[in-house]
């Protein structure tokens, strides 16, 4: 399991939004990213409108997923691949670890794949003396900073490139220089020798295709391709949900993913793997290893309301539109995944009750649902998780997250149904505001549980007289 | 390539987890119509015939799609005339340029008729050597291990293609005996060689081909297909574009329009 720190979303939301050096970073992926990946939908020959068609095949897939993963999983097998079913992240790293174990696996090299970053796969390895080397550029990166990734497909944004010199001029032993061409070579090399003298190459999934039996992987740097080559064996690892069924569906989705995730037409490198090496090839893995891992997918696959998120594509278009996102960055969200995506999924994953600050700090403003490749509905789910915290819900094993909210908006609703008991609390109300400090004309604290409403802006007082009896007043004039 | 099945599962692990997905569903997917999921369409043979018996002029006009695509993603596209000139330009191009790591200037390419065609062996500049992956017919470890050792001495690889999309400038490599996937990544440089009829528009086109096309379907889409959009690149410093991450640092494509 991934460390899960959701429970400090507010302090550590509010330490980033006091370094400005992150302030810069995400002001700086937001504002090239966001707009180039909307120009680039708009530029599609379909329009917008294929995010909806994509939808669909998303829905199609997901509908049928059991009979799709039995399809995949034959076909992969058909080709000599050994597939695992994984229930939980335990389950899939004991596995990868018994694998590793088996073939007396060293060193490992590693793709970027988020859902290796949920199951927590490099520290059940290196605990049991696997070396895991991170190979995606800004993978390696954190890596060597013993950091998480920040963003879904740009985990090392939060860096500057004066930070990377630093780290690199202290692990790499280079000398320091802030070009990232030169940074780029330097990690090329180191990791070159990683890739060749690696026994074991480890990537996620991004989409699978069960009419054929293969599995996707996409990279613009070349390491998934290099890490599921080179060495002996090659394990992948798949969130159930990324199957489709036909291969044409991968047209509008790779193009899709590929303007979501950034801006481009197509992704450098888009690789389909369906098996192990053929006895009359040159190259390829001797093994191939796909696990597929439910990890309380199957829980949300069961849930109406759900559902729609496992049609995500992970690609990270909605972190780069999110005004939550743009100012607290991917850490504060305590979870391998961050931004809208990750405030639906994360207390789906973790438990709504424990993650509640997430769903809760995104604003609802409809970017992420306008910029998903598959036009998922994200700000329909917040509100459906917020009303869960608000009743409670025993399927979900939710309670109340703040019983006293309850009451009061059960107290307010008797108020605003009662006229003379309502007017009643407005006098009560404008007498006790008499009694609080002001400030040019505004009451800038209130306090008990009203001090929220005061803690950032100045609240207007309560009027003299009400709207209602100003209106009655001015009528009575001649 | 079509037809779902829905057979028995193999262990209780498996049977387990599917059974939880068809719960999770609240329906037995399984009753859904085969034909739902792949349905041919009926007019396979009209669209198959316009795509692959293109004019000569709407196979120019897609190279220069290609052309204009490539230049977008710092991917070079030479068209040439004839076979013997797209080897006396890629001999040319070797003479140039130096090797990322080391001296020895290793050129490993393909076994595969075009690349034969090139006659590459001959009039090969001093000092080059070059390498085809010509193997047995089940390699084994020995074999393999020094086929291996060429590809990571080699700074050029040289490939074929199956196809090449247009409107992406992505190239199509399927795996093939003799066509290691290796040789168009490990060398810091990618050289491929295609002819102009393997352009094909977009990637409805190519999907339609490949499922569709009896020919294709011979071949299926192999163990491993690799789509290759220009060399390899990463912007995760700073958002910065830099070419040569981990895979080739430059990439060249020579078009045979004759």
């Amino acid at each position: 399991m991934s460390e899960i720190k959701t429970e400090f979303y507010k302090e550590n939301a509010a330490k980033a939004i006091k370094d400005p050096v992150l302030q810069n970073a995400l002001s700086d992926v937001q504002h090239r990213l966001g707009p180039a990946t909307a120009l680039a939908y708009k530029n599609l020959p379909e329009g917008v409108e294929l995010r909806q068609k994509a939808h669909e095949i998303r829905q199609f897939a997901i509908n049928h997923l059991d009979i799709l993963l039995e399809t995949l999983v034959q076909k992969i097998r058909d080709r000599g691949g050994k597939v695992y079913f994984a229930r939980d992240a335990a389950d899939a790293t004991a596995y990868c670890l018994k694998i590793a174990r088996k073939n007396q696996i060293k060193m490992v090299v590693k793709g970027k794949s988020m859902v290796t970053e949920e199951i927590g796969l490099n520290s059940v390895l290196e605990t049991n003396q696997v070396e895991v080397n991170e190979t995606d550029l800004g993978e390696y990166i954190i890596q060597l900073a013993g950091e998480t990734p920040s963003h879904i497909i740009a985990p090392a944004i939060h860096k500057t490139r004066k930070e990377v010199a630093q780290l690199f001029k202290e692990k790499l032993d280079i000398p320091y220089c802030e070009d990232p061409p030169v940074l780029t070579q330097a990690a090329r090399k180191a990791l070159r020798e990683k890739f060749l003298a690696a026994d074991m190459g480890l990537s996620g999934c991004n989409l699978a295709c069960a009419e054929t039996g293969h599995i996707t992987t996409v990279s613009n740097e070349g390491n998934i391709r290099m890490s599921t080559t080179m060495p002996k064996i090659h394990m992948a690892f798949m969130g159930m949900e990324r199957v489709v069924a036909r291969l044409e569906d991968h047209d509008s989705l790779f193009r899709l993913l590929s303007r979501g995730a950034a801006a481009q037409n197509m992704a450098g490198y888009v690789s389909y793997i369906g098996g192990p090496r053929t006895k009359d090839q040159l190259d390829g893995p001797d093994q191939f290893h796909l696990v597929i891992l439910d990890n309380g997918r199957s829980r949300i696959l069961a849930d109406p309301e759900f559902r729609e998120i496992l049609l995500c594509i992970r690609c990270a278009a909605c972190l780069n539109v999110c005004p939550a996102y743009g100012k607290i960055g991917g850490h504060s969200y305590g979870y391998p995944y961050s931004g809208p995506i990750g405030a639906v999924i994360t207390p789906l994953f973790v438990g709504i009750n424990r993650a509640k600050d997430l769903c809760c700090g995104e604003p609802l403003c409809g970017a992420c649902k306008e910029a998903c490749p598959v036009d998922i509905d994200l700000p329909r789910m917040l509100l459906a998780l917020r009303a869960k915290l608000a009743d409670g819900d025993p399927q979900w094993g939710v309670t109340r997250a703040n019983p006293m909210e309850k009451i009061a908006f059960q107290i307010w609703s008797f108020l605003i149904r009662n006229r003379r008991v309502y007017d009643l609390a407005l006098r009560a109300g404008s007498m006790i505001q008499s009694l609080l400090p002001k400030k040019n004309g505004m009451i800038p604290y209130l306090p008990f549980v009203f001090k929220g409403w005061t803690q950032s802006r100045d609240i207007k007082p309560l009027a003299k007289t009400s709207f209602l009896t100003q209106w009655k007043n001015r009528e009575q004039r001649p | 390539m079509t037809g779902f099945k829905n057979n028995g599962t193999k262990n209780t692990r498996e049977h387990e987890f599917i059974m939880t997905i068809k719960k999770a569903l609240g329906q037995s997917s399984s009753n859904v119509d085969p034909e739902l999921l792949g349905t041919p369409p009926k007019d396979i043979d009209t669209r198959l015939n316009a795509y692959i018996n293109k004019h000569k002029t709407h196979r120019m006009a897609l190279l220069d799609l290609f052309i204009e695509q490539a230049g977008l993603l710092n991917l070079a596209v030479r068209p040439v005339k004839n076979v013997s000139q797209a080897g006396r330009a890629i001999q040319k191009f070797i003479a140039q340029l130096e090797p990322e790591w080391g001296t020895q200037k290793s050129v490993i390419a393909w076994h595969h008729p075009l690349i034969e065609q090139l006659n590459l062996e001959k009039n090969l500049v001093d000092g080059v050597t070059l390498f085809t992956t010509r193997s047995s017919f089940a390699p084994d470890s020995k074999e393999r291990a020094h086929i291996r050792k060429h590809l990571i001495d080699s700074y050029i690889g040289i490939t074929a293609a199956d196809f090449c999309v247009a409107g992406s400038a992505t190239l199509v490599l399927r795996t093939r005996p003799h066509q290691p996937r290796a040789v168009s990544l490990v060398p810091s440089i990618h050289v491929a060689v295609i002819k102009l009829d393997q352009i094909v528009e977009n990637l409805s086109e190519l999907y339609f081909r490949l499922k569709w096309d009896p020919e294709e379907q011979k071949i299926g889409l192999t163990n491993c297909m690799t789509f290759i959009s220009g060399p390899s690149k990463t912007g995760d410093i700073e958002l910065v574009m830099v070419h040569g991450a981990h895979g080739p640092r430059q990439m060249i494509v020579y078009v045979i329009t004759g």
